[in-house]
């Protein structure tokens, strides 16, 4: 629905983090009333373009940025999202902010409240002036009605349905004066089909009245359903910039994911026939990871990929598993029931769990490398530790301690000075190497690995994988990794899980085309096809 | 069935202690008239201090035990008032014009301080006491008498150090309850004072319409949000404990006109205990306070003071165990009342959970996944 | 800041002072003490000030009363037999305290006020 006149343009914007780039030459225009569907996998870029169209502080404090942005033909530059917000850009972000405790009509209008002065204004400022309640409430009903959707003006947010909070945030954005520009950021994410599909359709009723749109979201159908063009991120670079119609989302999956590079799964040992771990209706109450409802098999020997968008419940599972988190469901490793929200009996199965937060779960970062790697073995096995009058209490084995922190530095290569080094002195590549034979210390049957490449650098990330690899290979360790890179997963797994709002969105062995990735992780599963390998 | 059980979950403070009020009168031995002529008195004495409560508790801050340097500044007021040699309501209204200032300034100190304390304002501000405390002893047992002269014998130390521990109202007493008293049957009844906690309910009822009153609410649901919606968020937490300062200073004044004497050293501090159990046993939570909760509790936790000291003597045949009774009544209360609050908090993250379970459970009922 | 709320400021700030002035002046207490100590007509009295409770002052005492004040007083004194001397004075003018010798009291005439001077009492 555009009406040709440009309402924004981006012209060449870069920008990096301590030298790691993160946006590279962005470049593209929107009209008004255009609706525009902004894709990309996690860390393409997309978070931090918003961050630098809204002035959020955080990029100026990094440095800026490159290039220019214009608003109406005229380049503007906003020091503070206040500033976007004066100028017309409103935000819906992913999490709802709204006041729980407020109503449809006190969110609507939140810091932007009608009022009526009274005398006490006169000393103590205009934060003295009554609410004027009948005023907020017309112009929330006109916001709603702007919308097209039929919320209750009166009701609390606490007790309204997720949809209901999701309109109530649109609305709020449009009350403002002279709202050109709405940024949605997957705003159907946590919204039913149906919910979904009214927020569609009063998306095509703002472009109608000449509010422009950018639709950030992961459910490719509705960028094709309701976007006039689609611009695709990749790796901090626009890849594509296409008007949206004829383009399939499959296309659209395949862009996202990129490069379809041919997957060597040459190195991978052969998995037995036997089940190994067994989850059934697993759910993990991990805060911005929950998992809600995760049934899978994982064959011994077999290296098992879960992959899945930030946020949608893949690392819940492994902090679930291993008890760091309150979980429910039935776990069995090897035959036997794992005893959940017990971290010491979780290690005590012959698990071993290498955690995605390294500096708070996975290192002691004052103590030595020894030490670190030794300590969960010591913990949980009671191996090196001599005891003393007959066992009564025990010392530790310096010696044997030395020995196990020597043959890790060694075979994986770890970059330090020696085994008295203390880990917080190490690079992250290398904290992640001590934080993978600390568990393999334990010598786990099966190992749950998450993010075991997050921030380290490219060396260190193919020596973390290939280890893996190795131990799987001659060990036979069972290995579940999680990870956010699908590319890491293809490489070294059996068979990928992809998560998705906290459910398996389907199973895909490493071979299948990465639109197919795609499609699971945008929630809409070529079918549900289970445990299919 | 499920509404009694989460009405009694809801009130369990109030009910608790509603039981052992129940309990405790035929035990008391008192009479009727003489425990209601008792909580006139008492009502009109202090509910003024209790509401000082209400805002901070409304703008997420919890109790704001700091209600105590406000209570100081009215001291110093009165004790101004006193040496001065203002009498009566007049001496009440110097004691507070000069209190109200100093309450201000405390006030925005003590702001400042619980909002880098964020998370933690209870203790801080339980701690703040005490260091004020310490700087107020500081003043009254060394700047008076010493920088600031004492001009009336009967303000001053024995030793001529300093202000007494122990001063008499007299000339300000019933400053404010004698300006019309009502008679009705045996009661008698302090119409102004009750005209001026009228006033602050109104005041109270006005400013949570206000602009500034619907920050606070909002800042006290959702401190992050409120803040991208563009509240000052650190300005509005401060105005809220200014106000509580300053309505602290007030009715700590008021609280002692009706008493006649006041112990110089420690009698804010017990305003400080006092509000705090009162405001909870009303029903308040360290996250929810109404207008409601302050009359509720004012009325029980009075109850409670006159009938249990004589109800544990009569009881356990000791006086002792009676005077015992009042200081567990105080720190009873808020330790129950906090624990509680922690027990509820759990409680929803438990419901919250079991949500997630039932769910996975369903679906295992169902046949779950292939 | 606008106008109006300056001079809504200023004018609070006024009122403020001239409210604490005015408390400070009114409500300022003065001794007043009856001399009751002359033996020669020695009798026991109450004295009411201002309608206030009474205060007995026994023969050969000399007592302080508290008065609010240095406004227009009624003094009333009631001797045991029940006759009552009703009379109104005002503070002597810069005095810190007053003096009333009850043997000087005589029915319609107005009772002799003197100021003390502060150090010279005691």
């Amino acid at each position: 629905m555009s009406t040709g006149t440009r309402l924004l343009s981006l012209r060449g914007i870069s920008k990096e983090f301590y030298g790691n780039v993160v946006l590279e030459d962005i470049s593209f225009d929107l009209d008004r009333g255009q609706i525009i569907g902004l894709v990309g996998e996690n860390g393409a870029g997309k978070t931090t373009l918003m961050r630098i169209l809204f002035g959020m502080p955080v990029i100026a404090e990094t440095g800026g940025f490159n290039g220019t942005i214009e608003l109406d033909g005229q380049p503007v530059a906003f020091k503070t999202p206040f500033d976007a917000l004066d100028a017309g850009i409103g935000m819906v972000h992913q999490e709802f902010s709204l006041i729980p405790g407020f109503s449809t009509t006190e969110n609507i209008a939140l810091n932007r409240e009608s009022l009526k002065t009274n005398f006490a204004c006169d000393i103590f400022g205009k934060r003295m002036s009554v609410l004027d309640r009948v005023t907020m409430r017309e112009r929330a009903v006109k916001a709603i009605h702007t919308l097209g959707v039929k919320l209750d003006p009166d009701m609390l947010v606490s007790e309204m349905p997720v949809g209901h909070k999701q309109f109530t945030e649109i609305a709020r954005e449009i009350d403002r004066k002279n709202v050109k520009l709405l940024v949605l950021d997957e705003p159907t994410a946590v919204l039913t089909e149906t919910e979904a599909e009214v927020l569609l359709s009063s998306m095509r009723a703002l472009a109608a009245q000449g509010i422009s749109i950018i639709f950030i979201s992961h459910r490719l159908h509705e960028i094709t359903k309701v976007a006039d063009k689609i611009v695709v991120l990749r790796d901090g670079k626009i890849v594509k910039d296409v008007p949206v119609a004829g383009v399939s989302v499959q296309d659209i999956a395949a862009w996202m994911v990129g490069r379809d590079v041919k997957t060597k799964a040459a190195h991978l040992s052969v998995c037995k026939d036997s089940v190994y771990l067994n989850v059934e209706h697993l759910w993990v109450d991990m805060p911005g990871e929950t998992v809600r409802d995760v049934s899978f098999q994982v064959m011994e020997g077999e290296i098992f990929g879960i992959g899945g968008l930030a946020g949608q419940g893949k690392l819940g599972i492994a902090n679930g598993v291993m008890g760091l988190f309150p979980a429910g469901g039935q776990v069995t490793v090897g035959g036997q029931d794992v005893i959940l929200n017990n971290p010491h009996a979780a290690l005590n199965s012959d698990i071993a769990f290498v955690s995605e937060d390294r500096r708070g779960v996975g290192l002691l970062l004052d103590e030595s490398l020894e030490w670190n790697i030794a300590f969960t073995a010591m913990q949980a096995k009671r191996q090196h530790l001599i005891p003393v009058l007959g066992g009564l209490f025990s010392v530790r084995d310096e010696k044997s301690m030395k020995a196990l922190a020597l043959e890790y530095i060694e075979s994986l290569e770890i970059r330090c000075t020696g085994p008295r080094q203390r880990a917080k002195e190490l690079s992250g590549g290398n904290q992640q190497k001590i934080c993978l034979a600390k568990a393999f210390a334990l010598k786990p049957k099966l190992l749950f690995v998450s993010e075991p490449t997050r921030g380290i650098d490219v060396g260190a990330k193919a020596i973390v994988l290939e280890t893996l690899r190795a131990y799987n290979r001659d060990y036979g360790m069972t290995i579940v990794m999680i990870s956010s890179e699908l590319e890491e997963l293809r490489s070294i797994c059996h068979r990928v899980a992809i998560v998705d709002e906290g459910k398996i969105a389907g199973i895909l062995p490493p071979t299948a085309d990465v639109a197919q990735f795609g499609l699971l992780m945008s929630g809409l599963g070529a079918g549900k096809n289970g445990d299919a390998a | 069935m499920r509404n009694v059980k989460s009405f009694v979950a809801d009130n369990i403070v109030t009910l608790i202690f509603l039981t052992i009020t129940i309990i405790a009168i035929p035990f008391s031995g008192l009479s009727g008239s003489y425990i209601i002529s008792n909580l006139i008195d008492r009502f009109a004495r202090s509910s003024f201090l209790v509401f000082a409560l209400i805002l901070p508790i409304m703008a997420g801050m919890g109790i704001n035990f700091a209600m105590v340097l406000g209570a100081t500044a009215g001291q110093i007021g009165l004790i101004f008032a006193v040496d001065h040699n203002i009498m009566g309501t007049e001496g009440l209204i110097l004691a507070t014009l000069v209190g109200i200032p100093l309450s201000v300034g405390l006030g925005w100190f003590s702001g400042q301080v619980l909002n880098r304390a964020r998370g933690r304002e209870m203790v801080t501000g339980f701690i703040l006491g005490y260091f004020m405390d310490g700087i107020y002893q500081f003043f009254g047992l060394y700047i008076m008498g010493w920088l600031i002269p004492i001009r009336t014998a009967q303000v001053m130390q024995i030793d001529g150090g300093g202000v007494r521990n122990t001063l008499a109202l007299e000339s300000v007493r019933g400053g404010l309850d004698k300006i019309v008293s009502l008679k009705v049957g045996p009661f008698s009844i302090p119409v102004v004072t009750f005209a001026v906690i009228a006033v602050l309910c109104l005041f109270i009822i006005w400013f949570r319409r206000t602009k500034l009153g619907q920050d606070m609410r909002a800042i006290g649901q959702e401190q992050g949000i409120s803040h991208a919606a563009g509240i000052n968020v650190d300005r509005t937490r401060i105005l809220a404990i200014v106000i509580s300062t300053v309505l602290a200073c007030i009715g700590q004044i008021i609280y002692l006109q009706n008493l006649g004497n006041m112990f110089t050293y420690t009698s804010q501090r017990q305003a400080g205990y006092y509000a705090a159990a009162a405001i909870l046993v009303g029903g308040a939570t360290v996250s929810k306070a109404s207008i409601k909760n302050v009359f509720i509790g004012v009325f029980l936790v009075h109850a409670l003071y006159i009938t249990t000291p004589l109800a544990g003597k009569a009881l356990f045949k000791s006086a002792m165990v009676g005077q015992y009774m009042s200081d567990f009544i105080n720190y009873g209360i808020i330790a129950s009342a906090l624990v509680l609050h922690a027990w509820k908090n759990k409680r929803a993250a438990d419901l919250a959970r079991a949500g997630l379970r039932m769910s996975a459970e369903a679906q295992a009922a169902a046949g779950g996944v292939a | 800041m606008n106008l109006r709320s300056l001079v809504v400021k200023i004018t609070l700030a006024v009122v403020y002072l001239v409210l604490a002035v005015w408390a400070y002046g009114a409500g300022k207490g003065y001794p007043l003490y009856i001399d009751n100590t002359d033996l020669s007509k020695p009798t026991m009295l109450s004295v009411v000030i201002d309608g206030k409770s009474p205060v007995r002052v026994r023969e050969g005492a000399y007592t302080e009363i508290m008065v609010k004040g240095a406004r227009k007083h009624t003094i009333s004194l009631v001797l045991p037999s029940g006759a009552e001397y009703r009379e109104t004075f005002r503070f002597p003018a810069g005095a810190q305290a007053a003096e009333i010798r009850v043997p000087e009291l005589a029915p319609g005439s107005d009772p002799v006020v003197r100021p003390v001077l502060p150090r010279q009492d005691r």
